[in-house]
């Protein structure tokens, strides 16, 4: 699925009612092809996270519109929009996104229990991963019993187990050691290459020499157009 | 088609499961949400089973002394101040009437030996009060037509007198003095009289003595009041209305002489008092069942804050809003069912324990059951609500920001 977007803008006000708005995210054109790992890079506050919630249909933005696959993501209703991210576009949230009161093992599965499926292959599939990121012993440790890298890599678990056709992570290395950090990359960069769209917002630099496409943020803007 | 049916009912399972989770993922929160729910149904069916116990027992110990019966209090004219004897003869004459009871009460001073006890409760009774309750008698015989007609110097006593002033002694055959009058002890009877709503009313006499010879110690003619038992199938109307005919006669129509009141009547305004009491009790702890929603909805509304984080989660990762909606819905709704079952098994032991302590039966009452449950479950989903809502309208963004 390609995701397109065009001009999209998001402004936020600096205090609620005042009218000294700023742009986190300014007129940006931006596409994400499928079958490439697109790498987008900037500072911290540049509004890497901010675009990421708008390609992934979870922010509208202000001006602009994204589109996937023709279609546009913030005509339709929060119940379609709901629906349809939950089938099709899987996102890495930044941050410690786990329930505290669900195993690892039912944290990896809880996207499957929200988009509703239930499938036997599921288990295998979740073991498989869980032992590529080497935390398979880690099934029924609870997220507090869990390091920063280790919930990370869970939460990779996560977004993989129901192939979505987009994927989304928002710093996914942010905890990992070297050796880790290289298995998420290439982790990802395979799942491009198998024909899906992956997105990768980081700051790590090793990221660059896994990406098809890389993108700078600057303040709002991507200032590199497309290097490829 | 068919497949997005099949998703949505195992999205359903889905809200089912994470709202147990939760529940179950937080326990002392939970049990702290349904406490307010469970107290006020605890409250509910305890009001409303021992009452309705208390009342079941009224209810028979009026059929114990007789649906049957008829009270008479007579007032009398200036000209006749109650009934003599001869008059009670022709009322227990009549066709309805199987027989009749006199009250004759007085409090006597009674001695035996050097012994003096004062203040004891006399009761003039005759013969056909100890037809109706013929295991009364214990020892020794009962007072007689005899008695009655010759107003004898006779009496039977209670165990308490026994106790009191016959230690070792056989007490029949023994005079004891009353009101300074010496009487023939001829029998003595169980402590419980059989008066039933009648004892609870006046309390157990201690000493029974013909009601002629009552009163003649009371220095009267006449009875100011009576029970009349009515044969087998009568009719307690129609027996009423006769009863107040005759006593018209015998009153010579003077007005307000007399009432005659039903047994059936007093039981049925009874039963209504204590209906209406029953309800009144309900209502009053249905506040106590609102004020628990009120706390579910407190609690959910807190929680709803304090979850974003979770709410935020879910919804980022595809949740629809009623998925949210639905799994906070649920999740109220348990806890206040699960809340209102511990309530009704909790009621239910104390009022099991109340009616023991109380001395009623204890009867299940069904319907409380059903309106502990049932309004739970309507609180649940009623609080629940407002709660929910907010939860399904949160923005993902945000929440995710606060990680
Ligand atoms: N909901 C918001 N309200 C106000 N300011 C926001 C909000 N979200 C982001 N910002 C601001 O927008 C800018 C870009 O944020 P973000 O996209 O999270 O940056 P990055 O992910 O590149 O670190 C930051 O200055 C941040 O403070
Ligand atoms: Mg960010």
């Amino acid at each position: 699925m390609d995701l397109k977007a065009q001009n999209i803008s998001k402004r936020f006000y600096r205090k609620a009612g005042e009218s000294n708005y700023f742009y986190a995210v300014r007129e940006t054109d931006l596409e994400l092809p499928s079958g490439a790992l697109s790498v987008l890079m900037g500072r911290s506050g540049s509004g890497k996270t901010t675009l990421l919630s708008m390609l992934s249909g979870l922010l509208s933005p202000d001006t602009g519109t994204v589109t996937a696959d023709g279609r546009d993501l913030y005509s339709m209703d929060d119940r379609k929009l709901s629906a349809f991210r939950a089938a099709r576009i899987s996102v890495m949230p930044q941050g410690r996104a786990v329930l505290d009161t669900l195993s690892a093992w039912e944290n990896v599965f809880l996207n499957a229990r929200i988009a509703g499926v239930r499938d036997e292959s599921l288990v295998p599939r979740a073991l498989e991963l869980m032992e590529r990121f080497g935390i398979p012993d880690l099934k029924e440790a609870l997220p507090k019993e869990l390091s920063g890298g280790e919930l990370r890599r869970v939460m990779l678990c996560r977004s993989l187990l129901l192939s979505p056709e987009v994927l989304m992570c928002d710093e996914p290395t942010g905890d990992l050691d070297d050796q880790n950090t290289a298995l998420v990359l290439d982790s990802l960069r395979d799942y491009a290459h198998q024909g899906h769209t992956v997105l990768l917002v980081t700051h790590e630099a090793d990221a660059v020499s896994y990406a098809d496409r890389l993108l700078q943020m600057d303040a709002g803007r991507i200032s590199t157009p497309d290097p490829v | 088609m068919l497949k997005s049916i099949r998703s949505t009912f195992v999205m359903l399972g889905e809200c089912i499961s994470m709202s147990v989770d939760n529940i179950r993922g937080n326990k002392v929160r939970s049990f702290l949400t349904l406490l307010g729910i469970m107290i006020g149904v605890t409250a509910v069916i305890t009001l409303i089973s021992t009452v309705s116990g208390v009342s079941g027992s009224i209810a028979s110990s009026f059929s114990e002394m007789g649906v049957g019966t008829l009270t008479v209090t007579v007032t009398g004219s200036d000209l006749k101040s109650g009934m003599t004897p001869d008059d009670l003869k022709k009322v227990s004459e009549l066709e309805q009437v199987d027989g009749i009871v006199p009250t004759v009460t007085m409090n006597g001073r009674v001695s035996y030996g050097n012994q003096v006890e004062t203040n004891i409760p006399v009761s003039g009774k005759n013969a056909y009060y100890f037809v109706l309750n013929e295991d009364l008698i214990i020892q020794g015989r009962s007072l007689n037509y005899i008695d009655d007609d010759n107003n004898s110097y006779v009496c039977v006593v209670s165990q308490e007198i026994v106790d009191t002033f016959f230690f070792g002694v056989n007490p029949v055959g023994e005079t004891i003095y009353v009101s300074g009058l010496p009487f023939l002890i001829v029998g003595r009877y169980k402590e419980d009289s059989g008066g039933g709503i009648a004892a609870i009313f006046s309390g157990s006499p201690d000493i029974m003595i013909p009601y002629t010879t009552g009163m003649k110690i009371n220095n009267s003619n006449e009875v100011n009041s009576f029970t009349i038992y009515l044969a087998e199938g009568a009719d307690s109307e129609t027996a009423k209305s006769n009863v107040e005919d005759l006593m018209d006669q015998i009153f010579d129509f003077e007005e307000d002489c007399f009432t005659v009141t039903s047994m059936a009547s007093i039981e049925q305004t009874m039963e209504t008092m204590l209906g209406m009491m029953s309800t009144l009790l309900a209502g009053i702890a249905s506040i106590a069942l609102i004020v628990g929603g009120i706390g579910i909805m407190n609690m959910m509304l807190t929680t709803v804050t304090e979850r974003t984080i979770e709410i935020g989660l879910k919804k980022a990762l595809g949740a629809i809003p009623w998925q949210i909606q639905i799994q906070f819905l649920i999740e109220s709704f348990l806890l206040s069912i699960f809340g209102g079952l511990l309530g009704v098994i909790l009621g239910l032991l104390i009022s099991y324990a109340l009616c023991n302590v109380l001395g009623t039966s204890f009867v299940i009452n069904g319907g409380a059951i059903a309106l502990g449950v049932g309004f739970s479950a309507a609180v649940g989903i009623i609080f629940g609500w407002v709660p929910a809502r907010k939860a399904s309208r949160l923005n993902p963004i945000d929440a995710l920001r606060s990680i």
